[in-house]
């Protein structure tokens, strides 16, 4: 057989499995079933074969996983960090030994429900313990293989491309930097699936040319999950509201865009502007008030930890002035002292008699502005946190149970697609911005093309929502927690960027192979 | 409506549900609060986690029971701090720490003058809501030493007086070479509470020596004898470097064990524990 001859039978082939095209819905229903069930056991088996694999614990298990009624069956002197204790047995909790940071205050983190739901399918599954963490990987691997399914669904053009981008996102996520967080006793892993659900909610958003209700549930609905996981994705909020009212929501009874205003009033535009969009405005008035009602359960002793962190970990100790600094805040010159210390440690700023005056003149505004009116310090913060970003992963804390037989601290790297690529943007660090750049360039084009299928346009648009909100993670973590555990804090601006790969591929193939994108009943541009 | 909204709306109506199930925090015995927590009581922990929180409401177990703390004095909290309406940060606390002192361990251990006390001074504070309510008092705990590494500190029996009884070689700190152990496992030293200063001026020759004539009067006051009638006994001083020595260190800790090389003693030698103090 010919070169020629074996890529014509490859070309039938293809067709005959509707891989290239426009696909049908049926076909793009079982692609889309085989491409979720496929990653799904991907997933399953690189957590599970040859051994669990997951994460160990930092410290903050206690205050996620505690209201369950449930402690780590770790010896007392076991490691919770060097390796994955994935058994947790029942266990009475009192006063303020359950709560964030041992200050008896509740931590709530919709993660919250997804170990609620392991402890139940626990003995189910016949693993030991009142809740085994193995658990929870599994309903993420599923609800991982389901969202998987759903982009293939959502996405536009023929079904080979639908499949290599969704292939992008699983290997992403299936990437050891993202995967060992399904079996952890952490928030994250909510997150990072709320992450992921909102690209299909986004995808179903901008389907039609007016945002249809169910995206809009949807949407907030990921949205909502994705920052009561984890509160410092709180910085998804602005996003999200520019993503619910990018397009119009209410139908006209004449099924027509509402015309542009005749005699050129303002209010009277907006006024328009806003009756086209009152369901997306209901979804924003429910997302601001459960984020600020979420916001206020937070924990006082976590913020507390966070705005120290900002000060003594962050901005001192890389001011060239730190002693101006503390006067610019109105804070006490001597806690310089205090410079480079965590707020529990021997020489914390919390144990010298200046701390009540501190407390009240320092405010988390008066932090803010400090670091705005310094712009120079930003380009600092920006460089420091782009390192961080180029280093998924943590490596300090195991992969492996104990009785595994790995040593201490080792880390598991069978998938690291996405650890691999972002070695060489620690080689090249301004690659980053540079992706994020050209990614948003990418998106915006496409969701601007007036020739390209609303589910084309959608997938612009869904890229330039998604370098947006890795924007506002970044520096809302780079200004708050700085340089304190900087790489665990960065692990949902990893995810985004991970993804603008994936996402700035589709786009472009999208632009440069129009057809793909162009809507079917439309004559072919020239 | 959309036919295709519906599963939209499914799933939202039941993450809805799932949120309004709150967690379950699992309740065995109720909470005792800390000023109920009167001096005797012990307490234990499943994790060190638990252990190293600042405030501690848990149910106290018998004294006979394996337990890691036990309460050895209250003393209230005042000044400026108890002042505040809402609970100060625990690091705040610094300051009272102190009033945990190791005189009243001592006298709570019943330990004689020469008696070293290997228990740590630990302080409890009143959880948040016990502040709101007007709680000022702060629990002083008596941690026993480690004997074993794998289940931490651990007795399972009272510390009060301990010191003055033999199962206290159980909760006092010797020496195997260079390896701190409990004394009732074998070991070459006991440590004397004695820590003394050398005569200024230049190294000594035989600093051993020297050490040795200081500590005596404190190790046989520990013995409860002189050493003369323990020829089998000698004394063990740790003393400076002569590196140290130039850094101005002439503290010396002494120390009592076996005379012979490589011999061990197994139990303390302390007059207290014997009941000759």
């Amino acid at each position: 057989m010919t070169a020629y001859e074996a890529r014509a039978a490859l070309g039938r082939a293809a067709m005959r499995l509707r891989l290239i095209g426009e696909p049908d819905r049926r076909s793009v229903r079982t692609a889309a079933a085989f491409a979720g069930a496929g990653w799904t056991i991907v997933m399953l088996l690189r957590l599970m074969l040859g051994g669990v694999v997951g994460m160990g614990d930092n410290g903050d298990a206690v205050q996620l996983l505690c209201p369950l009624g449930v402690v780590s069956n770790h010896p007392w002197d076991g490691q919770p960090s060097a390796h994955l204790y994935p058994t947790w047995v029942a266990h009475d909790w009192y006063g303020e030994t359950c709560g964030a940071q041992g200050s008896g205050e509740q931590y709530y983190s919709s993660q919250q429900l997804v170990l609620a739901l392991a402890k139940v399918l626990t003995p189910v599954l016949g693993l030991p313990g009142a809740l085994d963490l193995r658990a929870a990987g599994a309903l993420l691997a599923f609800a991982f293989g389901a969202l998987i399914a759903l982009l293939v669904v959502l996405l536009p053009g023929p079904l080979w491309l639908r499949l290599t981008v969704t292939a992008g996102f699983g290997l992403i996520m299936c990437d050891s930097a993202f995967a060992g967080f399904f079996i952890s006793p952490f928030s994250e892993p909510g997150a990072l699936i709320g992450l992921l659900l909102l690209c299909p909610a986004l995808l179903l958003l901008w389907r039609r040319p007016d945002s249809a209700l169910g995206g809009i549930v949807l949407t907030t609905v990921a949205v909502l999950f994705t920052i009561t996981a984890k509160p410092q994705l709180i910085s998804l909020v602005p996003v999200a509201m520019l993503a619910l009212l990018w397009l119009p929501s209410a139908r006209r009874k004449d099924n027509k865009e509402p015309a542009p205003a005749a005699n050129g009033k303002s209010q009277q535009r907006l006024g328009r502007w806003l009756a086209a969009r009152w369901p997306a405005l209901i979804a924003c008035v429910v997302l601001c008030g459960v984020t600020a009602g979420f916001a206020a359960t937070q924990p006082k002793r976590l913020n507390e930890l966070v705005w120290y962190d900002a000060v003594f970990v962050e901005m001192l100790p890389h001011s060239p002035d730190p002693v101006a600094d503390l006067k610019a805040l109105g804070a006490d010159t001597r806690l310089i002292s205090s410079m480079n210390s965590r707020m529990n440690d021997l020489n914390s700023a919390a144990r010298t008699p200046y701390w009540d005056d501190y407390r009240q003149n320092v405010t988390p505004a008066k932090i803010v502005v400090h670091f705005l009116t310094n712009p120079g310090r930003l380009v600092g913060m920006g460089a420091r946190g782009i390192q961080a970003v180029t280093r998924p992963g943590l490596e300090y804390l195991g992969s492996y149970p104990a009785d595994s037989g790995h040593e201490p601290y080792a880390k598991e790297h069978r998938i690291a697609v996405v650890s691999t690529v972002f070695d060489g943007f620690r080689a090249v660090p301004a690659l980053v911005p540079l992706l994020w750049l050209g990614t948003i360039v990418l998106g915006a084009m496409l969701a601007s093309r007036t020739w390209a299928r609303h589910s084309a346009r959608a997938v612009g648009r869904l890229t330039v929502c998604v370098v947006l909100a890795l924007l506002l993670q970044f520096w809302s973590v780079v200004l708050t927690e700085g340089a304190s555990d900087l790489i665990k804090h960065m692990i949902f601006t990893d995810f985004l960027t991970a993804l603008c790969i994936p996402l700035a591929v589709l786009c472009f193939w999208l632009l440069y192979r129009r057809e793909h994108a162009m809507a079917p009943e439309q004559p072919q541009a020239g | 409506m959309d036919m295709r909204t519906f599963p939209a709306l499914l799933g939202a109506a039941g993450l809805l549900l799932l949120t309004g199930c709150g967690p379950d925090r699992s309740s065995g015995a109720p909470a005792v609060p800390t000023s109920l927590q009167s001096v005797g009581t012990c307490h234990t922990f499943r994790t060190q986690y638990e252990m190293v929180q600042p405030s501690d409401v848990a149910p106290p177990v018998p004294c006979d029971r394996p337990h890691r703390s036990e309460t050895y004095a209250l003393v209230t909290i005042d000044g400026p701090l108890a002042t505040s309406p809402t609970r100060p940060e625990p690091e705040q606390f610094d300051a009272y720490a102190s009033r945990c002192d190791a005189e009243t361990l001592r006298q709570y251990l019943g330990a004689g003058p020469r008696d070293a006390v290997s228990f740590s001074a630990w302080s409890r504070i009143p959880t948040r809501e016990e502040w709101a309510g007007g709680v000022r008092t702060m629990r002083c705990e008596a941690v026993p030493p480690v004997q074993n590494a794998a289940a931490g500190p651990l007795i399972a029996f009272s510390a009060r007086d301990v010191l003055m009884k033999s199962e206290s070689a159980a909760v006092r700190n010797c020496e195997f070479g260079t390896e701190v152990v409990t004394c009732d496992q074998p070991h070459d030293r006991e440590e004397v509470n004695a820590w003394l200063d050398l005569d200024e001026g230049p190294y000594p020759d035989d600093v051993k020596a020297a050490a040795a004539d200081v500590c005596r009067p404190f190790v046989e006051e520990f013995l409860g004898h002189t050493l003369k009638h323990s020829p089998d006994l000698t004394i063990k001083a740790r003393t400076p470097s002569k590196g140290d020595w130039e850094k101005d260190t002439r503290t010396v800790k002494c120390g009592v064990g076996p005379a012979a090389a490589g011999a061990t003693v197994t139990g303390t030698l302390s007059a207290s524990a014997k009941g000759q103090a």
